[in-house]
């Protein structure tokens, strides 16, 4: 059986990681949704992927083939007093689709936020996407539906 | 006349920069939202400077003394390819309304925008805040 293998991205994931945001797009797109396609790879390796980069992402992979990625920056919450992951993105390449993807990127986030100290991991869901909420639910996450803002206490994470 | 001026948060603004996070989160229980208000001055010192720090802080100050702040940290739109700053609080003291002190803020809000090269600054607004 192969294995779901998830590891911070590197400089020379740009290209792949860039490859698999686009795909991403344009599956919103296809949802109608309004999406831009502005990222490449010179400005990926610009603004993240580095020490103190406005954007970093943990890579999936099976049989060293990419899979999926989560895109991530970091958050405080004042009122709670804790530090958060904001994920910006998380996707599954079809080619990954099934097979614990998902479940490995949030593992892998779970455990990246207890290195760094953090809190919960906080994202945006679309209210419509039953499948994503179900999934999101299995793992221990809550949703505030109202502004459409889903956060997973790490405390709370059930793999 | 009083004079309103923002800086980025000094160490030694922390005391009345937590002061200030404490109120606002008395405010935002007063309007029922659930804050369980752990805040400190360990937390703010530990999280708030540094090359690696979680967020940034603005303070305001009126006459020299602090008078509000805005708490940011950075974000970013993949599909736009943007840097985007988040605005977590804003906050004005009680004393300090009316002076121009929210506004000065937003100001150095946009003025950081420019700075980092962000495209937008992000907030989300308590829909019952109408002077907001």
């Amino acid at each position: 059986m192969s294995l779901v293998v998830v590891r911070p991205a590197r400089r020379r994931d740009a290209a792949v990681l860039v490859e698999m945001m686009r795909g991403l797009s344009q599956e919103i797109r296809a949802l109608g949704h309004k999406v831009e396609d502005r990222i490449t790879k010179e400005i990926l390796l610009a603004d993240g992927l580095k020490r103190d980069g406005w954007i970093n992402a943990l890579i999936a992979q099976i049989d060293d083939v990419p899979a999926g990625y989560a895109a991530w920056y970091r958050g405080y919450d004042v009122e709670d007093a804790v530090r958060q992951i904001r994920l910006a993105d998380l996707y599954v390449a079809p080619a990954g689709r099934r097979r614990g993807v998902a479940s490995a990127l949030v593992a892998a986030l779970v455990a990246l936020g207890r290195e760094l100290g953090v809190g919960e991991i906080v994202w945006n869901v679309e209210p419509e996407n039953a499948p994503a909420l179900a999934f999101y639910e299995r793992i221990g996450a809550r949703a505030w539906t109202r502004n459409r803002i889903m956060y997973l206490k790490l405390d709370e994470y059930r793999p | 006349m009083s004079r309103v001026a923002v800086r980025a948060m000094r160490r030694a603004d922390v005391p009345a920069v937590v002061r200030m996070m404490r109120e606002l989160i008395q405010h935002i229980q007063a309007h029922g939202e659930p804050a369980p208000g752990r805040i400190t001055a360990a937390k703010v010192l530990k999280n708030g400077f540094g090359r690696d720090r979680w967020f940034g802080v603005f303070v305001a100050t009126v006459d020299g003394k602090p008078a509000g702040y805005a708490l940011h940290h950075r974000g970013y739109e993949v599909d736009d390819a943007a840097r985007v700053l988040y605005l977590s609080d804003l906050y004005v003291a009680p004393e300090a309304r009316r002076l121009g002190v929210g506004r000065a803020l937003m100001a150095a809000m946009a003025k950081e925008c420019k700075r980092v090269d962000a495209l937008e600054i992000l907030w989300r607004v308590h829909s019952g805040n109408r002077g907001a």
